[in-house]
């Protein structure tokens, strides 16, 4: 297979830039670049994207999309980045920060700043019900790039605590909990795109997704 | 810290429950047992992610300083998190925000006393 370097430097010298223009790009990858076409997940892929986009503007001094493009094709073998995701067990409060800060970590420089925020806040109301009311739960971030480029993350709080009996109250937003200010899930419905709660004395289990807002982050350049 | 008439508190980054907790105990022990604290001075600069457990502990410090006859201000709120807690359904009234320390000071209308560190207060 070949390098993410190589499919670059190929790609640039086919375009219509100064040999040294290109050459500086090349040189100046990287340590992502050294993967294999088709291996780059979504955060090192455009990390990766971004830096080429910069450099592109620096040295031939216009973002030339059709040409990002065609190296997104190329470094992604035309199947797009793989999805990053990260899985936690929560068990503690120390499990909360650590969820908070794991979706900071994969959305920093993809979603605009205070969607990270939004999203991060989001994902520690979800960590911190599964430890306060189900003591252990797993919650699992998905960042998940979409045909068009547009990202889309997803978070999957699952748990086997007793469920959420008064599901109906909170929403409405009736309710005020000991333990909080009753403000854990319809906040996390008003900060994301989407939250879909199933709960039985099982377990529960909610999704929630958030979608990169226009302009995209690599355009927005 | 005290400087004067002022508590001056600095919330700590990565803000675990357990540690929020602790904080609120200590800042009120310390409004139980000291005279002529007129003013509590919060910096939430650190906190890059106030959710609703860490505003409610928050909300509550404002709380139990008021009973004990002091105003709270918050200081360094990120522009991100203020967005976040008003979709988030919080209301942090109870608490007054300033951009920076000196402008918390002229909201407390406090002057540092560097003097009077233990006495009995006004």
């Amino acid at each position: 297979m070949a390098l993410v370097r190589d499919v670059v430097a190929e790609t640039l010298q086919g375009a219509s830039l100064i040999p040294v223009a290109a050459r500086s790009i090349v040189t100046t990858l990287p340590p992502s670049a050294n993967a294999e076409v088709g291996s780059l997940d979504v955060v090192a892929g455009h990390d990766l994207l971004r830096y080429l986009a910069s450099g592109l503007r620096v040295f031939a001094s216009a973002p030339q999309p059709a040409l990002l493009e065609e190296l997104h094709r190329r470094i992604t073998a035309g199947k797009g980045f793989k999805p990053t995701a990260r899985v936690l067990t929560v068990t503690s409060d120390h499990h909360v920060v650590m969820a908070q800060e794991a979706a900071q970590g994969m959305l920093r420089g993809l979603f605009k700043p205070t969607d990270c925020i939004r999203v991060a806040t989001a994902v520690s109301e979800l960590a911190r019900n599964i430890y306060l009311y189900a003591q252990t739960g797993e919650v699992r971030l998905t960042l998940a790039e979409e045909p068009d480029w547009s990202l889309t993350f997803s978070v999957l709080a699952a748990d086997h605590g007793p469920g959420i009996p008064n599901l109906e109250e909170i929403l409405a937003g009736n309710y005020r909990s000991r333990t909080g200010l009753g403000k854990g899930l319809t906040g996390a419905r008003a900060l994301l795109d989407g939250l879909d709660i199933k709960t039985s004395p099982a377990g529960t289990t909610i999704k929630g997704f958030k979608k990169s807002r226009p302009p995209d982050p690599l355009r927005d350049q | 810290m005290r400087l004067g008439h002022c508590l001056f508190v600095l919330v700590p980054g990565n803000l675990r429950d357990a540690a929020a907790r602790e904080l609120h105990d200590a800042v009120s022990a310390r409004l139980a047992k000291e005279h002529g604290i007129r003013g509590l001075v919060i910096d939430v600069s650190a906190l890059s992610i106030v959710d609703s457990y860490a505003a409610r502990v928050l909300d509550e410090t404002a709380h139990v300083a008021r009973s004990f006859g002091s105003k709270t201000v918050l200081v360094g709120l990120h522009p991100e998190v203020a967005v976040t807690l008003v979709e988030l359904g919080i209301d942090l009234s109870a608490l007054d925000t300033a951009l920076n320390l000196e402008r918390a000071l002229a909201k407390l209308k406090l002057r540092i006393v560097s003097e009077d560190e233990d006495g009995p207060g006004p």
